[in-house]
């Protein structure tokens, strides 16, 4: 029974992974393949000085093309877009480029394989390798070429609050899908980058009465959010004192626990068993 | 017997860390140090302590390119709760806990080598990232395996020790696991993870990441074979648009022994703290849990976020309490960095939680924040944000509002070093209520050194 439910609820949730990766996939709207040219022309004789995207006007070294007139050959490298005309919208590049004030023409002599990997070997545009920093870097180390921010980027720098450290950003990084913590360890030294904030600054909610009662209405929401920086054993570690509110100790038996009980027994359970020997002594069958 | 012997194994550590050869050109220091020191006041009823202090050195070092590749790292802090007198007082710390209310804590305190490229050894105190994540006193070691048909290539991990505890030493709680790390074909990763800790804990994750526009994610985990969640998220980021969006979908599965276990199960380990330690007592009950936030940028200046939470608890009648509910929440935020003004950024973030319940009561939040900052000559920069938040729980007690003021400012003269000094005004009605207190002033500086 146990395996036929977890098999229900797995199967389903693979499949849903299955369709949004699918979906999630590039599908540029052209289907040019480097790998079949890749033996007929050089890098540039298609990019140019200019690098990038290279627009149709190099393709019409060989390929007849008339713009003005589009026919079903335009699909030898366009995909069929949905009113069933000929796609030409580029595919998306991603978030790694949006500050980068990459230049070219100061990479001149350096060989495209570098940083585009095997891109000359792609069969679509997907295929396309992009460099990331680490590729930067493996240059630009500070000795054989600059290393500062400035170099590349147009806004970022080590010691300013980065663009995406909005007001949001304190409940929302964590929620990115994956986020990655060498980008973090730029900016926040240490052996785990995360540990700078999370094991150093509070979070603003964390007021002076946080430690009595709020913190119990957060948690409910999701105790997760707890973990990124307490070791679980933290609230062990209180939780096996009795709270303030049981003081003084006559008053708390007396009167209090029984109001406080009646709003919440489970607030009892997070500590006391049912059959506890501290409520058994009044509550024979448990409380 | 057994903290001695914890102690040795941490000061061998540190000893050999501070014992080796300096000069030995492939050895590199590196390290972080932030020094607070809190002093706060309130104006409190006589018998009740009406001022308190708080010292706190944190260092983390390390010490890498020793023979064999070895790095060696500690981290940890050395707390100290000045002039506490009243163990219920307005100003406790954790560490007032401790005699004198003082203590050293040693997060980490290991060593790390790889003595072949295949091979990674680490012996200590250290986090370890399994099924859950731990914190050990142990060993661990990894291992690159060759290539194997259908996997580009894998690592095997293995570790075992003893669960660290800073606030209590009551159980011998050993623990162990082993994983695999897998890059199957389409750059599929793959990890898998088992651990031993009272129970047994099984992980299994997929990623795949589509160029620099998607990241993807799926994982599940099953206690004692049973799965007991899954999530399923992915985040896609659009350069042209300016936009991140993630969504997520988390789905937890309800432990039907539950109540066996946690009132019947008299073995060696105590429910009450099992429950807390590894799966906490809220999340044992089933619900999905569905997430999406958006993300924009308006132009280099502006930028605006929204996020969207809502819980289901599957089978409400039987599992609806206190501390499970279906709930919703809403966060949205904008900020802007120097609109106009060099050096300028100012944010809001507004959140709202409310929870409906089965017997009608509702029970809510909202909270708001507000933030500023301005870059001065002299390489300073003041800063004043201001948060507020009303707990309405018409179901339990009355609403209680919390406000927090805070001005700080901030001198960086380099890279290496910052002095950071904030004034704090707190108010809250709990407060209030249980100790008469109106308001709690605060001062606090940090100086931090990176070296």
């Amino acid at each position: 029974m146990t395996i036929r439910r977890s098999l229900l609820t797995t199967l389903p949730l693979a499949a849903l992974l299955a369709v949004g990766l699918v979906a999630c996939r590039e599908k540029p709207d052209l289907k040019f393949s480097h790998a079949l040219h890749a033996d007929e022309a050089e890098c540039s004789d298609c990019h140019g000085d200019e690098v990038g995207r290279t627009g149709m006007e190099p393709c019409k070294a060989c390929h007849e093309i008339d713009e003005a007139n589009p026919s079903e050959a335009c699909l030898t490298c366009h995909v069929r877009s949905k009113d069933g005309g000929y796609a030409a919208a580029p595919a998306p590049r991603g978030r790694s480029y949006a500050d980068v004030t990459f230049d070219h023409a100061p990479h001149d002599g350096v060989d495209c394989s570098r940083c585009h990997g095997d891109t000359a070997g792609a069969e679509d545009l997907a295929g396309i390798a992009f460099p990331t920093m680490a590729t930067c870097q493996a240059c630009h180390d500070g000795e054989d070429a600059p290393a500062s921010c400035d170099t590349c980027h147009a806004r970022l720098r080590r010691d300013e609050r980065p663009p995406s450290h909005d007001a949001a950003w304190d409940s929302r990084h964590g929620k990115l899908t994956d986020l990655d913590e060498t980008t973090c360890a730029y900016c926040h030294p240490g052996r785990s980058p995360c540990d700078t904030c999370h094991r150093q600054t509070k979070p603003d909610n964390h007021t002076i009465g946080w430690r009595d009662r709020r913190h119990g209405l957060e948690a409910r929401q999701d105790r997760d959010n707890c973990r990124a920086c307490h070791q679980a054993t933290f609230c062990s570690g209180c939780h096996q004192e009795p709270p303030r509110d049981h003081s003084p100790r006559a008053g708390w038996i007396a009167d209090g626990h029984r109001v406080r009980g009646a709003a919440s027994a489970d607030a009892c359970k997070v500590c006391h068993r049912r059959t506890d020997p501290s409520c058994t002594a009044c509550h024979p069958s448990g409380f | 017997m057994g903290g001695k012997r914890r102690l040795s194994v941490q000061g061998s550590i540190l000893l050999l860390l501070f014992a080796l050869p300096t000069a030995a050109a492939a050895v590199e220091w590196g390290g972080y140090s932030r020094t607070t020191l809190r002093g706060a006041w309130a104006d409190a009823p006589s018998g009740q302590d009406d001022r308190g202090a708080y010292f706190s050195e944190y260092l983390s070092a390390e010490v890498s390119g020793l023979p064999a590749d070895t790095s060696l790292y500690v981290s940890g802090a050395y707390q100290w709760d000045l002039g506490q007198e009243d163990a219920e007082s307005t100003f406790y710390t954790p560490v007032s806990r401790f005699s004198d209310g003082r203590h050293l804590f040693v997060y980490d305190a290991a060593l790390s080598a790889r003595p072949a490229p295949w091979a990674e050894l680490t012996a200590g105190r250290f986090d370890w990232k399994s099924a859950e994540d731990v914190h050990i006193d142990g060993a661990a070691v990894s291992l690159a395996a060759p290539a194997l048909p259908f996997v580009a290539g894998a690592t095997v991990r293995g570790f075992g020790g003893r669960v660290v505890r800073f606030y209590d030493d009551l159980e011998e709680s050993t623990v162990y696991g082993v994983g695999v790390d897998l890059r199957l074909p389409w750059d599929v990763l793959a990890t898998v993870d088992y651990l031993s800790y009272f129970q047994d804990l099984t992980r299994a994750t997929l990623r795949k990441s589509f160029g620099n526009a998607v990241a993807s994610k799926a994982s599940a985990e099953w206690v004692n074979s049973d799965l007991r969640e899954a999530l399923a998220s992915a985040t896609l980021w659009l350069d042209q648009t300016g936009t991140e969006v993630t969504g997520t979908f988390y789905k937890k599965v309800g432990n039907e022994d539950y109540d066996d276990f946690r009132y019947d199960y008299t073995d060696d380990a105590d429910p009450g703290r099992y429950q807390l330690e590894r799966l906490g007592i809220e999340r044992l009950a089933p619900f999905n849990q569905y997430h999406v936030g958006v993300h924009q940028a308006f132009g280099p200046h502006a930028t605006a976020s929204i996020g969207y939470t809502k819980r289901d608890l599957i089978d409400e009648e039987n599992h609806e309490s206190a501390s499970n509910t279906s709930f919703d929440v809403i966060q949205a935020g904008l900020s802007l960095a120097e609109p106009g003004f060099a050096g300028l950024f100012v944010s809001g973030q507004v959140s709202w939680w409310k929870e409906e319940r089965l017997d009608g009561h509702e029970a809510g939040s909202r909270s708001y924040s507000l933030s500023a900052e301005q870059r001065l000559p002299a390489d300073v920069t003041a800063s004043v944000s201001y948060y507020w938040k009303e707990d309405d729980l018409n179901n339990e007690f009355e609403s209680a509002v919390a406000r927090s003021l805070r001005v700080g400012l901030v001198y960086r003269p380099d890279p290496v070093w910052d002095l950071a000094v904030d004034y704090t005004h707190e108010t809250d009605d709990l407060l209030e209520e249980l100790y008469g207190v109106d308001a709690v002033q605060t001062v606090e500086s940090r100086l931090t050194v990176r070296f």
